[in-house]
């Protein structure tokens, strides 16, 4: 049976967990596809004002990310032509919306992404993707790896 | 003494009284400084002047460029807040005639400074207005709660209309909203603040909101000080207290109230009790919390 996965990668120990975990597990290579996804939040007004160069080299950064998570998982066994990466330009006021709208628009059975674990308050201050994604999405298989 | 003239502002600090600001095609004569109040100190603020305009003789608030950062710490989560001033001018378009919000004009200097010049909203600000209600508690929540919080919910849906318009108001706290007077309404000032982006955008104002509840719920704040030393008031409560009866950001401030005002309905405690150590469920928009709040009002006060 074929199957979608999409990982969604940030710069954290449990997203490089993540995909650690996905490159180890028994798939069969012929029908697993894989996308390797990035998505910028929003940024506050100050933080704007690290100019155009700031985001170029951010969006380059991610790039070089995505393409060596993908060697990682190539390294793996799997097939280099069933795994894609996709790096969103376009900010979203936060990461689980992005991932939210994302999925509308592929086809993809299982989201995978790591999860760091907070205190209550900080997940009051600073949300915690995982926990709104379970609440949001429905008809997809949510792995968070933490 | 002639007086001096600034159009470029950058050095507010030597701005000082009976100087000229002259912005666009306006002049205002300083007046004084406007003043942090809290904790019982007094602080100046040297880029908040008070103003005459010139043309018509009304007072003013010049509020000038002050690009001030800094990180702050609740409950250990470490937040970077930051002054925006152009955050505040785009918010004061957004909300022109809106009778909930301060009202002003946002202009720029020759140097690109944000110059904002702001009517005075007349009247005591949410914290000091409660503060003078006298009369116990039990006849202060039938009698006069209701008024408040039909008037808090308005002030609340304000908030939600800078919310969807992806605007925060960045301090949310008791003495940033004004019991305006000469319309009886609350009306929200000094949106210049913000802090980063997170997951949860909104978080800082929906707990400075919860704060606003809680005050007026409680008929002020009661924190673990006053519990513990006030015995005369609180009685034996101190020996009835858990960590969860207290707020998830600031853990001497109680949120239980209904501990110590056993009228208080169970429906009114569980809203407040979503911003305790108790909760594991938290608001994540102002539509929820304006949802239970309107419930609670609907079935109990309307």
């Amino acid at each position: 049976m074929k199957h979608s996965i999409l990982i969604v990668l940030k710069d954290s120990v449990s997203s490089r967990e993540a995909l650690e975990y996905i490159s180890l597990l028994p798939f069969c290579r012929e029908d697993v596809d894989i996308t390797l996804l990035h998505i910028f939040r929003k940024t506050s007004m100050s933080e704007e004002l690290m100019g155009e160069n700031f985001t170029d080299e951010e969006t380059q950064k991610w790039q070089k990310q995505l393409d060596n998570a993908k060697n990682i998982l190539v390294s793996h066994g799997l097939m280099p032509e069933k795994i894609h990466t996709k790096l969103i330009s376009d900010a979203y006021p936060t990461v689980a919306d992005g991932i939210i709208d994302q999925l509308k628009k592929g086809n993809y059975g299982t989201l995978v992404l790591g999860h760091k674990k907070k205190s209550r308050a900080e997940e009051f201050v600073k949300g915690d993707i995982s926990m709104k994604l379970l609440r949001s999405l429905e008809g997809v298989a949510i792995l968070s790896i933490t | 003494m002639t007086a001096r003239h600034f159009r470029d502002t950058s050095d507010f600090y030597s701005i000082d009284c009976g100087d000229k600001i002259i912005v666009a095609d306006r002049v205002l004569t300083v007046t004084g400084h406007e003043r942090e109040r809290r904790f019982g100190i007094e602080d100046p603020k040297m880029w908040v002047k008070r103003a005459v305009e010139d043309a018509t003789g009304v007072k003013k608030i010049v509020k000038l460029s002050f690009l001030e950062s800094f990180y702050t710490t609740l409950a250990g989560v470490k937040i970077r807040c930051f002054r925006n001033p152009d955050k505040e001018g785009q918010i004061l378009s957004l909300v022109r005639d809106h009778p909930l919000f301060m009202q002003g004009e946002a202009y720029h200097d020759p140097k690109g400074n944000n110059i904002r010049i702001i009517d005075i909203v007349r009247g005591p600000n949410f914290f000091n207005y409660i503060n003078t209600i006298r009369m116990d508690h039990r006849q202060y929540f039938h009698d006069v709660l209701p008024d408040i919080l039909k008037k808090i919910i308005k002030a609340f849906e304000a908030i939600r209309f800078l919310h969807i318009n992806d605007y925060r108001h960045g301090d949310i706290r008791n003495d940033h909203l004004i019991f305006q007077r000469s319309t009886g309404n609350y009306v929200w000032i000094d949106f210049d603040y913000d802090y980063s982006a997170t997951e949860n955008p909104f978080a800082m104002d929906l707990f400075g909101l919860g704060n606003i509840l809680l005050y007026a719920i409680g008929k002020g704040f009661h924190d673990l000080y006053m519990i513990t030393n006030n015995t005369d008031f609180y009685g034996k409560l101190q020996d009835d207290l858990e960590e969860r009866d207290f707020s998830l950001l600031d853990k001497w401030r109680f949120i239980n109230l209904r501990k110590f005002f056993p009228y208080i309905p169970k429906m009114f405690n569980d809203v407040l009790m979503h911003f305790s150590k108790r909760s594991n469920v938290y608001y994540e928009t102002i539509d929820e919390l304006l949802e239970d709040i309107n419930r609670c009002y609907y079935t109990f006060f309307a």
